[in-house]
C-alpha cells in the first residue's frame, strides 16, 4: 500500500510517499536521537514508485528528486506514520520534530492542469488500487481546484513588484468576490497541519508555519508560474525600450525581471497603483449592492433600491437611508467597520449609472435611495445590466423566479400515451405515440394562448401570478421547432426516453405526462399499485416483508418487459431474498432459469451460497471460482445442468472467453458498484456477455456517483442513457463539477423507472422493519489466514495427545485464542512484527458493507474483544474513510471515555465507534448508532445482547441491524451452529467464556476447530 | 537616458475645456511648444496643494526647474454657497467621486456669477526657475498640458487648485447631506468583528490530528465560466501608462484571453 502525500514548497508541489512495505532502519535502543532531520522519515517509499504514478497524469513526467525537512509529531525513537496505517504504535508521540523526507517535485502547472481538474471519482478509477492520498493530497487538489476557478475567470491583473532594489512584473491573483473569499477563508480553516510543517532552509525553530501565508504564497507564486508559462512569447529584442514594454516583455517571459533603474520606474509605480485602486477598494468590509424588487400587484413600478452588503456575509445589508445618517468618517455597520460610506455609496452609483443609465435618475435627490424604472429597463437591468455590474465587483440581487427561469421559463411539456391495446410487454421497443404542450414554468397553455403572449412582445409576463421570460430567441426557437415536429406522432418509448437524454439544443422539456402503462412505468418506483403485487413464491423457505414483495414484484415487472432493472436498497433490506423470490417466480411460472449467472465479490460467494441454500434449497448452483475451476468445453458442459452459477468479478475478464460462449438465461450483479469504471477491461466484458434479462443489485446511492449511475444503467439497458461522452457534457460535469441541480432533477426523472432504491426510514419500510434485526455476515479466510489457521490446529493436535490435565485445558484456550485471532487478522496473531500487507477476510467485508453505510448516512458501533483489533480497525477505517473513528477501550481514563460518548450522540459528531467489548459493556448509551457489528464472538448470547443494546435503548428511534461477522468453515461457524442448537442451554454452562470447549475430548475438539475444505479464499491483493 | 513617459490629454470634455480656457488667453506658440515639449522632459516630483502645483522637471538640457503653477482660490463663503447648491443633487458628489466632472457643474459656479475653468489671465499665477524670462515658458507650457491629462484621470484636482480639498469638499457636502438620527440599531450591541486569526493549538490536538483534514466536507469549488470576458480589464479600463499604445493594450488583452481560454480547456478535458 502506497499513500500519496503533497506539500507545497519552494514554488513547486513536493509530493511523496508512505510505504508500509518499507524496512525500518531505525534503531529502537539506547539513547534517543537528538536532531531527527538527519534520518529519514522511517516509512517512505521511493521516488521510482512516485514517477510511475505520476506517469498516469502526465507521459512526459520524469522526476525531479528533493529532499524536505517535514516537522512530524514524534515519539522517543519514531515518527507518526500518517493516521492510514494499520499500527500497533507503542512510541507515543509527544513532540514536534523535523525529519528528512525524500519525494519528487511537481511543477504547479502539471499539477493543476493534470492532476487538480479531475474529481475524486476519477483519481479512484486511475489510481492503481493499492494506492490512497493522503488528507493533504485531497487538500492540495482543492487548493488547486481553486487555483482554476481564479483562472477561468479571470480573477488576476498584471503586476509590478520591487523586491530589493530589483523590479519584477508578475500575474497576481485577485480575490474580491465574496465566495472567492469565503472560499479562502474556509481553505485556511480546513488545511491539514501537515502542510505547515515544510521547514525552509537554514529554519532552526521547529514551528509549524502560518497556513494563511502558505496558501497565499500558493495562489501567487502558482499563478504567476502558470500564466506566464500559457503566454509566454516575447523574447527581448531591441536594447532600447520604453518602461512600459520592459514590462510586458517581463510579464510574457520566464525570466520576469524588469531590467531598469529604479528611479525611472517612480511615476510608472504611481500610475499602476492609481491604475488598480478599485481592487484595492474592493477589499473592504462592504460593497455598494443594488436589488431588483418587482412591482407589487396591478402596477408596473419596478424598482432598485441601494444598499451596502457585507463583504464576508451577503445576507448582511444597510439600506441607504442608514448611510446617509452616518457623517462620521469610520462608522459600524453589524460590528464591522466601514470608512466613508456615503462617498463609497454615492461614488459606486456614478459608476453603476454609466453601466445602467436609469440610475443617474435617482442622483436627481439629496439623497439617493433607490430608482424606480419601467418594464423594459428592469429586463435590460436582468439580462445585462446586473450582470456587468457584478463583473464589477458590485452586488446585485435579483428575485429568485429570475435565477430559477430556467425551471419556469418557456418549454414544453411531453405527453406519452400508449397505442392501441399495446400494454407496454414490449418494455423500452414499446410504440407509444406522444404530443406536446406549450408550457411555461408550471403552467401549461394552449397554442393560442401561447401566440396572444408572444404578440404582446413584452420581456417579461406574469401568468398564472408568476413572471416569467419570454426570450425571443427562445421563442424563436420554440416555434419553429413545434412547426418542424407537428403535433406529435408515435415513437418507440426507448427513443422518448432518450429526447430527455441528448437535447442539448431542444426546448426545455419540463415535464413528461404519462398515460397507461407508461405511467405505471415511470412512476412504478415512486408510487404503489403502479404494477401487480405478486404473491410470495410458494418455494421460498422463508418470508419476504411487504416491502420486499414490493421490490421483488417491481423487478419482475421490469424484467417482463425486456428492461434491466437495478435494486438499490439500503443495506440490510434484504436485496437477496428479494433477489432469491425473482428467481424461484420463474421457476414457478414454469421458465427455464438455467443458466443464470450471478457475479459478486469474492468476500460474498459464500454468503449468497448460504442464502440460496437456505431461502431456496430446490435451485441447484454451481460456483465457478478457485484456481480448480473449471474451463473450456467442460465449463459449458457443467453450467447448464445448474440454475445458477456464481462467480466473481475478477473472473469476469481472466474467464471472458468462458463467460462468453454461454447463452445465459439472466445475468444478476451484485454490488454492481464494482463496475464503475466503464473502460475497466471486466465491465466491457461483462457488457459483452449475451443473457435474456439482466438485473443490477447496489446498496450504495447511485445518485452521487455518476459515472457508477452510468455505468450500472449501460449495463441493464444498453444505449438507453447515451454514450458516455454527451452523458459526461449534460449531466456528469454540470452536476458534479457546477452543483446544478436542475441537471441533477432531469437525470432523476430519467433514471427513475429503472431504479428502485428504498431507505430503512421510509415510512413504508420501517413499519415493516423489525426494531432489531440480527444478521449473520459469513466471511472468508484469506490464503495467509488459511495456512496460519492449519498451522495452530496442527500444532495443538499434536500436543493434546501428549498432554492431559490443566497443561491440556490451558492448551486448548490459548490455542483457541489463536485461532479467534487469526480469523479476525493475521497482523492480530502475529503481532507487529508481521508483514502489514497482510488482509484479512473479515476485514475486506467490513470495509465494504461500511462504505455503503456512510453511504447511507448511518452510524455505526464495532465491537471486539481485542484491543489491539480495535486499534487497528480505527486506524484503517480512518484511512480508507477519511472520517474520524472512536475508540473506546479500557485504558481510556473516565473523563475522555464521557467525552466520546458526548461526541458521538450529537448529530454531526464522529458516525464511527469501535469498542472493546469489555469497555463498552456497560452503562453507556449510544443510540445515535444503526448498525451494529461484532467483529469478533464471545460466544456469550447475553454478553452479546447487552453490547448490542447500547444503541437499542430507549430513545432509539431507528432500526438497528447486528451483524455477527462468522468466518466460514472455522471454529467460529462450528461454534455459532452449536450455540444456535442449543439456546435453551442454561448460560451458566457457555457463560464463561470458552473454558467449556476445554472439556470436549480430542476427537469432539478436532471437529469443532479444524478448517472445512470448501471455503472461498479470498484472492491476494482483495484490496 | 530615454523619455518614457508619453501623454495623452483632453481626452475628457473638462480637460478639453481646460486646454481651450488656456489657449483663449492668447499665448499662441508659447503655449504649443509646451505640448511637443513634454516628451523631452521629466518630471522628478509634483506637489499639489489649494490652490498650487509645484512640479521640479528636467528637461534635455539635464538642470532641474521648479515650476510653480496657483490658481486664483474662491473664499470661503463662496464655497459655502457652492457647496449648498452641490448639496441639492447627489449627482455632483456621484460623477465626482466616479472620476467624472458632473456638466451640471458650470451651470452651479454662473449661479454666483463665476467659472470653476480659467477665464481669464489673471486667474492663472506661474513661474518657473528655468533661465527664459517669457511665460509661459516651456516647461510651465508643458506642465499646463501635462495637468489637463491628469484632470482627465482626476476632475477633483480643479477644485483643488480652487482652494478646496478633496477631504475638505467631501465633509462638506456630507455634512449638508447627512440626516440627523439618534437611531443606531445596526450597531447598537453588535461586537466588532475581528479578523479571524490563525487558530493555536496545544501540541495533545496537534499529535492527534496532525495528518487531517478539518472539515473535510465543507468547502466545495465549482468552477465557473466568466459571464464577462477579461472583465477585470474591462473594469478597471486602458491602464493609464498604456494609453495610446494600442499594440501592449492588446497584448494583455489576448493574455487575458489565452488563459481563459487555456483554463477552460484543462478544466473541461475529460482525458
Amino acid at each position: 500500500m502506497l499513500i500519496l502525500h503533497c506539500l507545497w514548497m519552494d514554488g513547486d508541489f513536493f509530493i511523496w510517499g508512505e510505504d508500509d512495505t518499507t524496512p525500518l532502519c531505525i534503531k529502537m535502543k539506547g539513547r534517543p536521537p537528538k536532531d531527527t532531520s538527519r534520518y529519514e522519515f522511517p516509512y517512505l517509499a521511493g521516488t521510482q514508485a512516485l514517477e510511475c504514478i505520476l506517469k498516469l497524469f502526465d507521459e512526459t513526467y520524469v522526476q525531479r528528486e528533493a529532499v524536505a525537512r517535514l516537522i512530524v509529531p514524534t515519539g522517543k525513537y519514531l515518527p507518526t506514520n500518517s493516521p492510514m496505517f494499520i499500527d500497533e504504535f507503542e512510541d507515543r508521540p509527544y513532540r514536534l520534530s523535523p525529519w528528512k523526507v525524500k519525494g519528487v517535485k511537481v511543477s504547479a502547472s502539471l499539477f493543476i492542469e493534470k492532476l487538480a481538474p479531475k474529481t475524486e471519482s476519477d483519481l479512484d478509477i486511475m489510481l492503481p488500487e493499492d494506492v490512497y492520498l493522503a488528507d493533504d493530497f485531497l487538500y492540495w487538489l482543492r487548493c488547486g481546484k481553486f487555483l482554476l476557478r481564479l483562472l477561468c475567470r479571470q480573477k488576476f491583473i498584471p503586476a509590478i513588484a520591487v523586491e530589493g532594489g530589483n523590479a519584477y512584473a508578475i500575474w497576481q491573483p485577485v480575490l474580491e468576490e465574496p465566495e472567492d473569499i469565503k472560499l479562502m477563508k474556509e481553505l485556511i480553516r480546513c488545511m491539514p497541519l501537515v502542510c505547515r510543517g515544510v521547514m525552509a532552509n537554514g529554519d532552526t525553530d521547529i514551528r509549524l508555519k502560518n497556513g494563511k501565508d502558505i496558501i497565499i504564497d500558493f495562489l501567487k507564486t502558482a499563478m504567476d508560474r502558470i500564466i506566464r508559462e500559457w503566454t509566454v512569447n516575447m523574447t527581448l529584442e531591441e536594447n532600447k525600450v520604453p518602461i512600459e514594454r520592459l514590462w510586458l516583455i517581463a510579464l510574457h517571459n520566464l525570466d520576469n525581471h524588469v531590467k531598469t533603474p529604479m528611479e525611472s520606474l517612480k511615476e510608472f509605480i504611481e500610475q499602476f497603483t492609481s491604475w488598480t485602486q478599485p481592487l484595492i477598494q474592493s477589499r473592504s468590509a462592504f460593497r455598494t449592492c443594488f436589488r431588483l424588487e418587482e412591482p407589487t400587484e396591478g402596477s408596473d413600478d419596478w424598482y432598485i433600491s441601494f444598499h451596502l452588503q457585507a463583504m464576508d456575509e451577503p445576507t448582511l445589508l444597510v439600506a441607504a437611508e442608514d448611510i446617509w445618517m452616518r457623517d462620521e468618517v469610520t462608522t459600524i455597520f453589524y460590528g464591522r467597520s466601514f470608512e466613508l460610506p456615503q462617498e463609497r455609496i454615492l461614488g459606486d452609483i456614478g459608476k453603476a449609472s454609466r453601466i445602467f443609465a436609469p440610475l443617474e435618475r435617482s442622483l436627481n435627490h439629496i439623497r439617493p435611495v433607490g430608482c424606480h424604472i419601467d418594464m423594459e429597463e428592469a429586463y435590460t437591468f436582468l439580462t445585462e445590466s446586473s450582470i456587468l455590474l457584478k463583473e464589477m465587483g458590485f452586488g446585485v440581487l435579483v428575485p429568485n423566479w429570475w435565477k430559477e427561469r430556467r425551471k419556469h421559463g418557456v418549454g414544453v411539456n411531453l405527453r406519452l400515451k400508449p397505442v392501441g391495446d399495446d400494454s407496454g410487454n414490449l418494455g423500452l421497443d414499446s410504440i407509444v405515440e406522444f404530443d406536446w404542450e406549450v408550457s411555461l414554468g408550471d403552467v401549461t397553455i394552449d397554442y393560442q394562448e401561447f401566440f396572444t403572449l408572444v404578440d404582446l412582445k413584452k420581456p417579461l409576463v406574469k401568468v398564472h401570478d408568476k413572471w416569467i421570460e419570454l426570450n425571443n430567441a427562445q421563442i424563436r426557437h420554440l416555434v419553429s421547432w413545434l412547426k418542424e415536429r407537428g403535433d406529435g406522432g408515435i415513437l418507440p418509448l426507448r427513443d422518448a426516453v432518450n429526447l430527455m437524454v441528448q437535447d442539448e439544443d431542444n426546448p426545455h422539456i419540463y415535464n413528461v405526462e404519462y398515460e397507461g402503462w407508461i405511467e405505471e412505468f415511470f412512476k412504478a418506483t415512486q408510487l404503489p399499485d403502479c404494477y401487480p403485487i405478486l404473491p410470495q413464491p410458494a418455494l421460498l423457505n422463508g418470508k419476504l416483508r411487504h416491502y420486499q414483495l414490493a421490490g421483488y414484484s417491481w423487478m419482475v415487472f421490469l424484467k417482463d418487459r425486456g428492461i434491466g432493472a437495478c435494486l438499490a436498497d439500503d443495506m440490510g433490506l434484504g436485496k437477496t431474498i428479494q433477489l432469491i423470490a425473482l428467481l424461484l417466480h420463474e421457476v414457478e411460472k414454469g421458465k427455464n432459469l438455467s443458466p443464470t449467472l450471478l457475479i459478486c465479490p469474492t468476500s460474498i460467494i459464500g454468503n449468497w451460497h448460504r442464502e440460496l441454500e437456505k431461502f431456496a434449497p430446490s435451485l441447484s448452483v454451481f460456483i465457478h471460482h478457485g484456481v480448480d475451476r473449471l474451463s473450456g468445453d467442460e465449463f459449458l458442459e457443467v453450467v447448464d445442468k445448474f440454475d445458477i452459477v456464481i462467480s466473481t468479478y475478477s473472473l469476469l475478464q481472466r474467464d471472458e472467453e468462458e463467460f462468453a460462449r454461454v447463452s445465459w438465461n439472466g445475468i444478476v450483479l451484485d454490488e454492481a458498484q464494482n463496475i464503475k469504471n466503464p473502460h475497466a477491461k471486466q465491465v466491457r466484458s461483462v457488457k459483452r456477455l449475451r443473457s435474456n434479462w439482466r438485473i443490477a443489485l447496489t446498496g450504495t446511492p447511485l445518485e452521487n456517483r455518476l459515472q457508477e449511475l452510468w455505468s450500472i444503467m449501460d449495463f441493464l439497458n444498453p444505449g438507453l442513457l447515451g454514450s458516455l461522452e454527451t452523458f459526461r457534457q449534460k449531466f456528469v460535469i454540470p452536476i458534479e463539477r457546477h452543483g446544478d441541480i436542475d441537471r441533477a432533477t432531469d437525470l432523476r426523472l430519467i433514471i427513475n423507472p429503472f431504479i428502485l432504491r428504498r431507505v430503512k426510514t421510509d415510512s413504508r419500510v420501517i413499519q415493516d422493519l423489525p426494531d432489531k434485526q440480527e444478521i449473520d455476515v459469513y466471511c472468508n479466510l484469506t490464503r495467509e489466514q488459511v495456512t496460519l489457521y492449519e498451522a495452530v490446529v496442527q500444532d495443538m493436535l499434536d500436543k493434546i495427545a501428549i498432554s492431559d490435565g490443566i497443561q491440556r485445558k490451558g492448551l486448548v484456550l490459548s490455542s483457541i485464542t489463536k485461532l479467534k485471532q487469526i480469523c479476525n487478522h493475521p497482523a492480530l496473531f502475529m503481532g507487529s512484527k508481521s508483514h502489514l500487507k497482510s488482509q484479512s477476510g473479515k476485514l475486506i467485508r467490513l470495509t465494504q458493507m461500511l462504505d455503503e453505510i456512510l453511504a447511507q448516512g448511518g452510524c455505526i458501533l464495532i465491537f471486539t474483544q481485542y484491543v489491539d483489533m480495535g486499534r487497528m480497525l480505527q486506524t484503517y477505517i480512518r484511512r480508507i474513510f477519511r472520517e474520524e473513528v472512536l475508540f473506546l477501550h479500557g485504558g481510556v481514563l473516565q473523563r475522555d471515555r464521557d467525552a466520546m460518548i458526548q461526541r458521538f450522540q450529537e448529530p454531526a459528531g464522529p458516525r464511527i465507534f469501535i469498542l472493546s467489548l469489555r469497555a463498552g459493556g456497560v452503562g453507556l448509551n449510544l443510540t445515535r448508532a444503526n448498525h451494529v457489528f461484532h467483529f469478533d464472538r464471545w460466544w456469550n448470547p447475553a454478553i452479546e445482547a447487552q453490547a448490542t443494546d447500547r444503541a437499542f435503548r430507549i430513545g432509539q428511534k431507528q432500526n438497528v441491524q447486528v451483524y455477527k461477522f462468522i468466518c466460514s468453515g472455522t471454529l467460529e461457524e462450528r461454534i455459532d451452529e452449536l450455540i444456535e442448537k442449543k439456546k435453551g442451554l442454561a448460560d451458566a454452562i457457555i457463560g464463561s467464556g470458552e473454558a467449556w470447549i476445554t472439556e470436549f475430548d480430542d476427537e469432539e475438539l478436532k471437529a469443532l476447530i479444524e478448517l472445512e475444505q470448501d471455503i472461498f479464499a479470498e484472492e491476494e491483493g482483495g484490496l | 537616458m530615454t523619455r518614457q513617459v508619453r501623454y495623452r490629454f483632453g481626452t475628457t470634455w473638462w480637460g478639453r475645456r481646460w486646454i481651450e480656457s488656456l489657449e483663449s488667453f492668447g499665448w499662441g506658440s508659447r503655449l504649443t511648444r509646451g505640448r511637443n515639449y513634454i516628451k523631452d522632459m521629466d518630471i522628478l516630483s509634483v506637489d499639489i496643494s489649494p490652490g498650487l502645483v509645484k512640479v521640479r522637471v528636467v528637461g534635455n538640457e539635464g538642470i532641474p526647474y521648479n515650476v510653480k503653477i496657483g490658481l486664483a482660490m474662491f473664499r470661503d463663503e463662496i464655497w459655502e454657497k457652492i457647496l449648498d447648491s452641490m448639496a441639492s443633487k447627489a449627482l455632483y458628489t456621484a460623477k465626482l467621486l466616479a472620476g467624472e466632472m458632473p456638466e451640471e457643474i458650470e451651470a452651479v459656479f454662473d449661479k454666483e456669477g463665476l467659472s470653476l475653468f480659467p477665464t481669464d489671465i489673471n486667474d492663472i499665477y506661474a513661474s518657473c526657475s528655468c533661465p527664459d524670462l517669457v511665460s509661459p515658458c516651456r516647461h510651465m507650457a508643458s506642465i499646463y498640458y501635462i495637468l489637463a491629462s491628469r484632470l482627465d484621470r482626476e476632475p477633483l484636482l480643479l477644485f483643488e487648485l480652487r482652494g478646496i480639498g478633496k477631504e475638505e469638499l467631501m465633509a462638506g457636502l456630507r455634512e449638508r447631506r447627512t440626516v440627523p438620527s439618534s437611531n443606531r440599531d445596526l450597531d447598537s450591541d453588535a461586537k466588532i468583528v475581528e479578523p479571524e486569526k490563525e487558530m493555536e493549538y496545544d501540541v495533545r490536538y496537534i499529535m492527534e490530528r496532525y495528518w487531517d483534514m478539518q472539515y473535510y466536507n465543507l468547502v466545495h469549488i465549482d468552477i465557473e465560466t466568466p459571464i464577462i470576458n477579461e472583465s477585470i480589464l474591462k473594469r478597471l479600463g486602458a491602464p493609464p501608462f498604456l494609453q495610446g499604445k494600442g499594440d501592449m493594450i492588446r497584448q494583455i488583452k489576448s493574455s487575458y484571453k489565452r488563459v481563459r481560454l487555456r483554463a477552460l480547456n484543462v478544466v473541461s478535458d475529460d482525458s
